[in-house]
């Protein structure tokens, strides 16, 4: 069964989102399997990024734009500037996280967190998390 | 009641805005190229006619949604004064904006073509892609309605603001003034002026045919708003004027206070448009105090009463896209004293307006442009 959960954007940031994905593998009652992380968009990815230090969020959204700045001369103008940028963040990223689950948690390190990073904010999100296992 | 063609194109317009509006809108998303957009400094708007009062309204739509200065001209001004100098010797490309309907109409054509020789970026909103103006624009924003009875334009007129209005959104969402989340729910807005105007037909139109029958007899007609309702008093002076040569003049609220206010035959009626929560309101209320003690006949147009007379519209509109629901009570007025009166629009096109009938009096003009250089 997969979990949805809404969002809503203030920016472009990388919002936690550790704790819903924890929530679901609990309400799962999957003891050992699998946890697939996934986001229905084309402009935010999913990742995993170091929490202790909340700067370091802002380092690894800054090297992103520093990568894909947002620019007027995409060849994709259906939409905006930054929309244009964030279809090749997202797609570079990517949408998707497997996370090993074992004794009924996802596997992270101390200092691990799940991200959802908005590239084209602010918008209303959401992201799908499907546990398998037993 | 002998249905129309005026009236009949006023009760079309909630199905064509319906039918239209996202059709225009993704037109005009691909109108001007995402560079285009980000070169833009400044905005001139023109237009002859209802063309002209579509660019007058949209003029404030284009400048808060895009952040530039954005003006609008009458194309003659445009094409003989303003347009040689729009940059005012500064390295940069204005953007003019002409409107025409069939793009025939010689001096927006000339406003175009001179703009286009100055070295400006001339986007033409026409309802004709092989015309005039199409073929002296960088751009073409096409805004064609579908086939109706001919009137005086109401269709036209509406898809013309549908069209200025969803270039403008476009621009200040490709600018970045506001996400993409913002420009659609400002894109809905317009759709859901769809309802709007429906609603307001079925509310003003018992209202207009009280009022037609006061005023039937009346030799002159006084009609007054400001910001964007001065478009719409321009545009239901001028409905009045072509559907039944009663002398219809227009003016700014403020202006009226300093001239026509002094106006010695107060019997001359009054057609007030005042949003409820325009930036004019205030001065709308103390000009109808004194079109009060004048005892001259007023009726407000507006989303909130202000006089005893008052023809509504639906509320919960924005200011900014309000003349498109002005459309309706103003144009019906005109169609009901057309009708009371047993003229015909433009006077039928004969006798000594017949040289109208085939549109030469506005398109048959000698064209001027400057060379590029002078």
């Amino acid at each position: 069964m997969v979990a949805t959960f809404q969002l809503r954007t203030d920016g472009n940031r990388a919002i936690d989102i550790t704790d819903e994905v924890v929530k679901a593998v609990t309400e799962s009652g999957v003891r050992e399997g699998v946890a697939v992380v996934s986001l229905p968009h084309t402009t935010a990815s999913v990742g995993i990024i170091s929490f202790p230090d909340p700067l370091g969020l802002v380092d690894v959204m800054d090297e992103v734009n520093r990568w894909i700045p947002t620019r007027i001369d995409f060849k994709h103008q259906h939409d905006t500037p930054q929309d244009a940028a964030g279809h090749v963040k997202s797609t570079l990223i990517g949408t998707s996280l497997s996370l090993i689950v074992t004794d009924g948690a996802p596997l992270l390190g101390h200092s691990q967190k799940v991200y959802f990073m908005e590239h084209d904010g602010p918008r209303n999100r959401q992201f799908h998390v499907q546990v398998v296992g037993q | 009641m002998t249905h129309t063609a005026l009236r009949a194109q006023v009760e079309s317009l909630g199905a064509l805005i319906r039918d239209t509006t996202w059709e225009v809108e993704d037109h005009a998303r691909r109108t001007i190229s995402t560079p285009d957009h980000h070169a833009l400094q400044l905005v001139l708007l023109t237009g002859c006619g209802d063309s002209f009062f579509a660019a007058r309204a949209a003029q404030f739509a284009w400048q808060e949604l895009t952040g530039l200065p954005c003006f609008a001209d009458d194309a003659l001004t445009a094409a003989r004064y303003r347009i040689g100098d729009l940059a005012g010797g500064r390295r940069f490309r204005p953007l003019v904006v002409a409107v025409s309907n069939s793009g025939e109409v010689a001096r927006v054509v000339e406003a175009a073509r001179t703009a286009q020789a100055l070295g400006n970026f001339v986007v033409a909103v026409t309802a004709a892609a092989d015309s005039r103006l199409a073929a002296a624009a960088d751009k073409v924003l096409p805004v064609a309605a579908p086939p109706f009875a001919a009137a005086p334009g109401v269709r036209s007129y509406a898809m013309s603001l549908l069209g200025l209005f969803h270039l403008a959104i476009r621009s200040g969402e490709v600018r970045g003034r506001y996400t993409m989340d913002e420009a659609g729910a400002l894109r809905r807005e317009l759709a859901a002026l769809a309802d709007a105007v429906d609603q307001t037909v079925a509310e003003a139109a018992p209202v207009v045919a009280r009022l037609a029958a006061d005023w039937g007899d009346r030799a002159q007609l006084q009609y007054l708003g400001s910001g964007p309702s001065r478009a719409s008093a321009g545009y239901g002076a001028a409905k009045v004027l072509e559907a039944t040569g009663i002398s219809a003049r227009d003016q700014d609220v403020e202006e009226f206070a300093h001239l026509e206010y002094f106006t010695a035959d107060t019997s001359i009626p009054v057609v007030l448009t005042t949003p409820g929560d325009g930036a004019a309101r205030s001065r709308a209320e103390e000009v109808a105090a004194l079109l009060e003690k004048l005892g001259r006949p007023t009726v407000t147009v507006s989303d909130q009463p202000l006089t005893g007379v008052h023809l509504p519209y639906a509320a919960g509109v924005r200011e900014l896209w309000q003349p498109l629901l002005h459309i309706v009570p103003l144009a019906l007025l005109a169609e009901e004293l057309m009708r009371l009166r047993g003229e015909e629009p433009g006077r039928g096109g004969r006798d000594g307006w017949a040289d109208s009938a085939d549109g030469s009096t506005t398109r048959s003009s000698r064209i001027t442009v400057p060379l590029a250089n002078s």
